[in-house]
């Protein structure tokens, strides 16, 4: 750590010579630029939300309100799409998180001829593409009776990002000493209150991230809860705002301040975790890209 | 209190061609400070490892008071094992670190109290109960993982070079404030390490390691002499290096 | 040791069941209804027929397909070798740059680029439908008016790259963060080492910067390449696939063919080609990751 920082003070300090204020003025308009480019769409999202009468394009409200977002209650019944929404993300969370910790820390102690195969599937999983076995999944809920079902939803949550997650945490687990298992198991625990009383405090960063990632990524999944579900009492975030999307047929007919209403309830739990743990977040990306 | 028996034991690595413990024969008395000493990849912290069960012996039978454990899983075996780099429970303060084995017996917190604070007087750490491991410096580190293994009064103590992260002057003075302390305990101890010094000082015999197959024991003042030991030391070190 | 890996196997097992069931599973089931007529409705339904080889004959004889193909091509290379890959390197560089000259609107660029990724594919394909609207859009009624233009039916009359600039918008971010990660991990010494050596900027930057990229570039790049082939939300969203099916990729083609159309068979015939295409990539990226490691 410290000879990082040290290497990262050196780097700094010897850069600034060459700097020409064109160089500076060159780079930073493209910082702006990328900014707006990528800002605006967001812009636009949160103004209509406050808008009585949004429109597609961006301006600032006469006068911002709050009653776009008191309709999606009154009439839209989007509460009981968030209500749906925590539900299926949580159950699927606390799914995940158990199944992921005893996959990745066996994965991670293993030793066994045929690891590296386990390894290798399971990185193959990952790069699956859901919209292909979409249709299948599809067939397969409607053989199992999963579909319109809550048990289905948290399944098949709990399975999408299950490959990826695993690999996650097996490389949080690997950092983990044996030894300390190896302690725990001679003062008298059997392997998995060791497992939960000594390794997974010390990992607990990865079960943060792997508890977060899960819930966010079946909070905003759309594809399985479009192919699953077509009754209105288990309706969830993304199908009412899918819905909302496509009320009357056309997009041109959309009621624009509705759905940034939507929008904005829908993304910003997403935006707002992902932006708090955003470090640990891109780590541990970072370290899986690299570790495969 | 207890006597530790190996009779006959053997284990190879997958990965490796030579086995790591090549039919190992030996008797630990009741009490008893012994030492294994060998250099760094020859096989005593397997061996010692077989007898915590953490590893599990291809052939042959260990054995603690006449009877077998080798089936036994670690937690059953009531040793306890001092890890060379301590393992101590990062997340747990030094005070919890040493009660851990208490409360996996589920011993009253009263009772758990008292059983750490006679440890950590014994061992002069008091003042570190309170703090967690990474605050501390590797001596206080050392006695905290110690105590952890010292409070529960088990049947073995074994020991896996617990004093080589120490530096030269604390290693010195550790040497016989540890066998004081065994002899006060007067539990049955296995001291594994390379530091030809260290096991003259300390144990009541050396069992030395030549080659995977070869044991000699010895009582540590007859003249097992450190030159016969460096001598055999010297003849095995290409093998050694390629084994680590 | 036998003990403690059969411990080990049966912590797998939850896991293990998961992933049979919603992975394995649907890919072999895809691949067995792909050679049945099995349909959604009516009486192919109930008693599927096996038919051999027939749907993959009718995908290959079908014109359609090929678009599709075609248009998953252009827009895999256009979103994701082009734009994510190329703007994501381009955008770490500079970020990385303007950390050591102490810069901080880098950081700006930076949040803004993770924010567009980390929402919801059907935010993003939402505000893009905002965007590009042709009465109201952002783009015609206040970009394009206020410099003195009439306005233009993105979607309509180019379909294609609106949502190719869509999907960059949306995943820029991941290349940029694997690529700033990597920009890390070179050693400064070397820049140094050059500077000694009297190369200039340029010089160090084509000589060094680039060279040490290249493996994990040609990682990323065969990864987004598989993530942008799976696109489904994002161009559903926008157009659906029309106009006709301009942007019809092979995600909505299955998609259409199983629930439209309702033949489960020859939908699950394009999941197999798709799978299978995936395959063939997934492979390659592992073998050159291993190769890495």
């Amino acid at each position: 750590m410290t000879t990082r920082a040290a290497s990262r003070v050196t780097r700094t300090a010897a850069a600034p010579r060459g700097a020409s204020w064109i160089e500076a003025l060159a780079v930073h308009v493209v910082f702006v630029l990328v900014a707006v480019f990528f800002l605006v769409p967001f812009l636009w999202l949160f103004t209509a939300a406050f808008d009585a009468n949004a429109e597609a394009y961006i301006r600032f409200p006469a006068q911002p309100t709050l009653n776009n977002f008191v309709r999606i209650f009154t009439e839209h019944d989007f509460g009981r799409a968030l209500a749906n929404s925590v539900f299926v993300a949580g159950a699927t969370m606390l799914l995940d998180v158990v199944a992921v910790a005893l996959a990745g820390y066996s994965l991670s102690r293993l030793e066994w001829r045929f690891k590296s195969w386990i390894t290798y599937a399971v990185l193959l999983l990952q790069t699956m593409p859901l919209s292909a076995t979409m249709v299948p999944i599809y067939g397969l809920a409607r053989a199992l009776g999963l579909r319109n079902s809550y048990l289905g939803l948290i399944l098949i949550h709990a399975a999408i990002e299950l490959p990826f997650l695993i690999w996650l945490m097996k490389g949080f687990f690997d950092n983990v000493p044996r030894y300390l298992e190896e302690a725990a198991w001679l003062d008298g625990r059997s392997k998995l209150r060791a497992l939960a009383e000594v390794v997974l405090p010390v990992a607990r960063n990865g079960i943060g991230v792997v508890a977060g990632l899960s819930f966010l990524a079946a909070w905003a999944e759309v594809l399985m809860m479009i192919i699953l579900i077509d009754t209105q009492d288990l309706k969830t975030v993304p199908l009412a705002f899918y819905e909302a999307l496509r009320t009357r047929g056309g997009y041109t007919e959309v009621q624009y301040g509705i759905v940034a209403a939507m929008g904005v309830l829908y993304a910003v739990p997403v935006m707002a975790i992902f932006l708090a743990t955003r470090r640990m977040m891109v780590r541990g990306l970072i370290a899986t890209s690299r570790g495969l | 209190m207890s006597r530790v028996e190996y009779a006959d034991v053997s284990k190879r690595f997958p990965t490796q061609d030579r086995a790591a413990v090549d039919r190992l024969t030996l008797d630990v008395a009741d009490g008893e400070f012994l030492v294994l000493l060998g250099p760094s990849g020859c096989g005593k912290t397997t061996a010692l490892r077989m007898l915590a069960g953490l590893e599990h012996p291809d052939r042959g039978d260990i054995l603690i008071d006449g009877a077998s454990v080798i089936r036994l899983e670690p937690k059953d075996r009531d040793v306890a094992l001092v890890f060379q780099s301590y393992a101590l429970y990062p997340h747990m303060s030094v005070r919890d670190n040493i009660q851990y084995p208490l409360r996996v017996r589920q011993l009253s917190a009263a009772e758990r109290g008292r059983k750490v604070e006679r440890v950590a007087e014994l061992l002069g750490i008091v003042n570190l109960l309170p703090r967690r491991p990474a605050q501390l410096s590797g001596g206080e580190q050392q006695r905290v993982a110690l105590a952890r293994a010292i409070v529960r009064e088990p049947r073995v103590f074994l020991m896996d070079e617990p004093l080589s992260n120490l530096d030269a002057k604390l290693r010195t003075h550790t040497r016989t404030e540890l066998k004081a302390l065994q002899q006060q305990l007067g539990v049955t101890t296995i001291f594994v390490t390379h530091d030809q010094a260290e096991a003259m000082t300390m144990s009541d015999r050396i069992a030395v390691l030549e080659r995977a197959s070869r044991w000699r024991v010895a009582r540590a003042h007859r003249r097992l002499a450190p030159r016969r030991a460096a001598r055999g030391r010297r003849r095995r070190r290409p093998q050694g290096r390629a084994a680590a | 040791m036998v003990a403690r890996n059969s411990t080990y196997l049966v912590g797998v097992t939850p896991a293990a069941l998961l992933l049979a069931l919603f992975f394995v599973g649907p890919a072999l089931w895809a691949l067995y209804s792909s050679l049945t007529n099995l349909a959604l409705v009516g009486i192919d339904a109930a008693n599927p027929r096996f038919v051999g080889l027939d749907n993959y004959a009718r995908l290959f004889a079908d014109p359609d397909f090929w678009t599709v193909i075609r248009n998953s091509v252009v827009f895999v290379v256009g979103s994701a070798v082009i734009g994510q890959f190329v703007l994501g390197l381009a955008l770490a560089l500079l970020i990385d740059h303007a950390e050591h000259r102490g810069w901080w609107l880098g950081a700006l660029a930076y949040g803004a680029v993770l924010l567009a990724w980390v929402n919801p594919a059907l935010i993003a394909g939402f505000l893009w439908v905002a965007m590009y609207d042709f009465f109201f859009g952002s783009l015609n009624h206040v970009f394009l008016s206020s410099l003195g233009f009439g306005p233009v039916d993105w979607i309509g009359s180019f379909p294609m790259p609106a949502v190719i600039l869509a999907n960059i918008w949306r995943g820029t971010a991941f290349t940029m963060i694997i690529f700033l990660g990597a920009l890390k991990t070179i050693p400064p010494d070397i820049y140094e080492a050059a500077r000694i050596d009297g190369a200039n900027a340029w010089r160090r930057f084509w000589d060094h910067t680039l060279p040490s990229l290249r493996p994990i570039a040609a990682l990323a790049l065969l990864s987004i390449t598989m993530s942008t082939f799976g696109t489904f939300i994002v161009i559903q969203a926008l157009t659906n696939g029309g106009p006709g099916i301009a942007t019809e990729v092979i995600a909505l083609y299955a998609f259409h063919t199983a629930f439209k159309s309702f033949s489960i068979g020859y939908g699950s015939a394009i999941a197999v080609v798709m799978l299978a295409l995936n395959f063939a990539f997934a492979v390659v990226y592992l073998n050159w990751s291993r190769a890495r490691a």
